[in-house]
């Protein structure tokens, strides 16, 4: 990628930002409901609401409130949460570590998972392997994950107790570093801290990943299919290279890049499912703290949650964009597909 | 042969993946009390997300302030308080002065010792800072505060028999601490007065100490060894520990599978019934003195017409409500809990009778045409399955004695707003009043014109009668208790005859656990007494609990 078509992307970055920001700001404001007079609790006199209300700045024009909210959000600070009672910016600092170790994990599990499933079904199609992949995937974005949260709680928590039910880490958590207890505790040399974070990430990671690996296993098998038609791979075989070769290294390939794409469009559609995934799992993430702010009205962290999920989409997208060349030698060289 | 050797790779990674399970499974880390003693493992819809007792406001924030935090009284079932950190008050004659002399040789969980200047501070700070708790202090400003010595005294703006049972909801805090830890903020010298540290930090006294607070996902209290108010009990839990679970089935699964010891409260009834019937589990039903109301709005038409409004509670449907849709319900006649006004007899009642509604209905100034031209509206709060059948019940009701109405679900911060004004409160709104102190005058200023307008669905009933006004006032600005239960029993009975809003019935909490935690001692009136921890027991011989632990 050119240095003038970095700086290109990073301009449209900037206004998708700038654009989601006024559009999100305006419709906190106008929302009907009193999220202050309901933060100060039963028995609030109308002279506390007032002087919650200025602290929040509410009492200023709309405009002058939006450009406190532009200053504040550069410096990481999106204002005083009323569900929370701190910095919008500090609980989604303490938070957001958490849902992204969550969709790490269930990204991981989803390509580990489904690239090689979808490789298999292709290889084997229409044969039994195929027809059952093909079910895990419908499966996989059919039954609702939180009903399979509560079956994996019921089997491996309550039935088996082989995992534990609820949370990130049952003994005191290690030094933060990261935010990613998994990897905390690895730094910490804290080996039974990491197994028993371990634990709790393996459950909700799974059922996070149902959606996603039915996605990538049904991308990676038809375009291996695709890939499989075309005469390259036959030739490979006639030149005697192991078929483990082909399909890996030479079609796999070929056959990754518009999944690599999809993983990019799954990253915000994970965002958004993992509020259900974290409200069963009892997991401490930001899209818990985002509904919750919804649903109480505490339009700063409502504000705050939308920009860092938009921030981090924007990024990946860029990542995505900035891969597919490396991937893909046709779009380097300028070749249309 | 190919397609072995992938199917192999994967069956492989399959079982490399169960095994990773298995093995990490085997490094159990239990949730175990520090030191001898039980771990109460709590499960909690809601999250804590202040520990600062000026700012706490639900269920669990006030659970964790009332046992990490101290008072100067206690709740006392004859006399209404009795001392506590304060060993001894006295009254000035004009009713204004209360001077309390504190206990010596208390200690905060630092080791510091409490006295007059702390209790002082933490006055002043609660209404500088003036967040919620600050609500039931409305009788006294910053400039009553002083102290000398070991006596702290409180100057109201006037009389006020309420102060005393408010105090109950005041906890002291260290100052020496919160000024070691000051953050910048808008009070000047104090600059955030220790906001910022308060939210995550225990600087108090109570019977339990903060051990371990992970916002939206633990927090775990231990017991506060050189605790000296309360003998320290063997059998109370070492450790409190309130795991966040918003959902009530991950709950009930860990409940069963000995994960948690008990659970939240707000449990559907049937879920709790199902529960209690499981062998080794139980499920307690107490009688809160906690109403619930359907708040009207006194101030439009036609609910400003008395007979309507009689018609409204006659056509309330209170057995239904309280046996089948919420599970449970104390009787309620009246603003006022009895256990508040004891020996307060004759109050009106109004039985759920639709003949008799339609009988009220006929004597109103609104005829039947009149009635049916607007639509009333009944504002549920939104997402709760309680309120909302509580609700489609009253409608239904309403509508067949000729009073068109409709259920709207509504989010809870709406209705807060809309009740601040008579032109755009709602109808009705079903509300529930967590009584925190023993105190009528909680309830009955609501019924004068000091509370229109508040925020909260009370606030938004504008129900106005000069006799009950007066009657209020008497009884708050009395020091004489016969006159203070005179005064709030004729104002109760005054209220309930006129029906500004339909008086429900009481709470009944239920909650269920196992067998071997034995809890929620009598608590006087102030509900969340009983949930002071160094007052339960936990029974460490039984075999689950011992089961339990390892979990």
């Amino acid at each position: 990628m050119s240095l003038k078509s970095l700086l290109q992307r990073v301009a449209q970055m900037i206004v998708v930002l700038f654009g989601v920001s006024v559009l999100v700001f305006l419709l906190t404001r106008v929302l009907p409901g009193d999220p202050v007079a309901a933060a100060l609790g039963d028995r609030a006199s109308g002279e506390q609401v007032a002087q919650l209300r200025s602290q929040l700045g509410l009492d200023q024009p709309l405009v002058m409130q939006y450009v406190n909210f532009v200053t504040g959000a550069l410096k990481g600070e999106f204002g005083l949460s009323l569900v929370e009672r701190r910095d919008v910016g500090e609980v989604i600092a303490s938070r957001l570590p958490a849902t992204l170790e969550l969709i790490f994990a269930s990204l991981l599990i989803a390509i580990v998972v489904g690239v090689p499933l979808g490789v298999i079904a292709a290889v084997r199609r229409d044969r039994f392997i195929d027809g059952l992949s093909r079910f895990i995937a419908l499966a996989g974005v059919s039954f609702p994950q939180f009903w399979i949260g509560i079956v994996l709680q019921l089997v491996f928590g309550l039935a088996l107790a082989m995992l534990p039910i609820t949370g990130r880490i049952s003994g005191p958590p290690p030094l933060t570093v990261t935010g990613f207890m998994t990897i905390d505790s690895l730094l910490a040399g804290n080996f039974s801290a990491f197994t028993d974070s371990l634990r709790h990430l393996v459950a909700p990671a799974i059922v996070l990943s149902t959606g996603p690996l039915a996605t990538i296993m049904r991308m990676t098998r038809a375009n291996m299919i695709d890939e499989l038609e075309k005469p390259y791979p036959e030739l490979a075989r006639a030149l005697g290279v192991h078929p483990l070769i082909i399909n890996y290294k030479f079609v796999l390939r070929n056959a990754f890049t518009p999944t690599l794409t999809i993983i990019g469009f799954l990253v915000p559609i994970m965002i958004g499912s993992s509020f259900v995934v974290e409200k069963v799992f009892g997991w401490p993430g930001i899209a818990r703290f985002g509904a919750d702010a919804i649903i109480a009205n505490d339009f700063n962290g409502v504000v705050g949650v939308t920009m860092v999920v938009c921030l981090f989409v924007v990024v990946i997208n860029f990542l995505v964009e900035t891969i597919y060349p490396i991937l893909d030698p046709r779009i380097r060289s300028g070749e249309t597909t | 042969m190919v397609m072995r050797t992938m199917l192999r790779g994967l069956a492989g990674t399959a079982a490399l993946a169960f095994l990773t399970t298995a093995a990490v499974s085997a490094g159990t880390a239990p949730a175990q009390a520090t030191g001898s003693g039980a771990a109460l493992r709590w499960g909690t819809v809601m999250e804590v997300s202040t520990l600062d007792p000026v700012y706490g406001t639900n269920y669990w924030e006030l659970v964790a302030m009332y046992n990490s935090y101290d008072t100067l009284l206690w709740p006392d079932a004859e006399k209404g308080v009795k001392p506590w950190l304060a060993e001894s008050w006295t009254i000035s004659p004009d009713g204004r002065e209360y001077a309390f002399k504190i206990r010596a040789g208390q200690k905060f969980h630092d080791g510091s010792e409490i006295t007059a200047e702390d209790v002082a501070f933490s006055m002043v700070r609660m209404l500088t800072v003036n967040g919620p708790s600050a609500s039931s202090f409305r009788m006294i400003n910053a400039s009553g505060v002083s102290y000398e010595g070991d006596t702290v005294t409180f100057k109201l703006d006037s009389p006020n028999s309420s102060f005393l049972k408010a105090l109950l909801l005041f906890r002291i805090v260290n100052k020496d601490l919160i000024l070691a830890n000051l953050k910048p903020g808008a009070f000047g010298e104090m600059q955030d007065y220790g906001n910022a540290f308060l939210r995550t930090n225990d600087a108090g006294s109570g019977p339990y100490e903060l051990e371990t607070y992970r916002p939206g996902e633990i927090l775990r209290l231990k017991k506060f060894d050189g605790y000296t108010l309360a003998p320290q009990k063997g059998e109370a839990p070492a450790t409190v520990e309130f795991q966040v679970t918003p959902e009530i089935a991950t709950i009930v699964t860990k409940l069963r599978a000995g994960e948690l010891d008990i659970g939240d409260p707000t449990l559907p009834s049937t879920v709790q019934r199902q529960l209690g019937e499981l062998q080794a589990m139980q499920r307690r039903e107490d009688t809160m003195p906690s109403p619930w109301f359907v708040i009207m709005d006194n101030a439009r038409a036609p609910l400003d017409d008395v007979w309507v409004r009689r018609a409204v509670a006659s056509a309330y449907d209170r057995d239904t409500v309280t046996k089948h849709i919420l599970g449970a319900g104390g009787p309620l006649a009246g603003p006022v809990p009895a256990e508040m006004l004891p020996g307060c007899e004759g109050v009106t009642t109004y039985p759920f009778d639709l003949a008799k509604a339609r009988e009220y209905l006929s004597k109103s100034k609104y005829p039947a045409g009149e009635l049916s031209k607007r639509k009333l509206q009944i504002a549920a709060v939104a997402g709760s399955d309680r309120f909302n059948n509580v609700a489609m019940l009253l409608a239904t009701n309403l509508t067949k004695i000729g009073i068109p109405t409709e259920v709207r679900p509504v989010r809870w911060a709406d209705i807060v707003q809309a009740q601040t004004k008579p032109e755009t409160a709602y109808d009705f709104v079903l509300y529930y009043d967590p009584a925190k102190v023993s105190d009528p005058t909680l309830f009955l200023n609501y019924y004068t014109k000091s509370g229109w307008g508040d925020p909260y669905p009370p606030g938004g009933m504008y129900y106005e009668n000069p006799k009950v006004t007066e009657l209020v006032q008497a009884g708050i600005h009395s020091t004489d208790p016969k006159v203070q239960t005179d005064s709030y029993c004729q104002a109760n009975k005054l209220i309930a005859e006129d029906s500004p809003a339909v008086f429900s019935h009481t709470e009944v909490r239920q909650v269920t656990s196992w067998d071997y935690v034995k809890g929620f001692p009598p608590s006087a009136g102030a509900i969340f007494y009983d949930m002071r921890f160094e007052n339960w027991a936990i029974d460490q011989n039984s075999k689950d609990f011992q089961n339990n632990q390892k979990r």
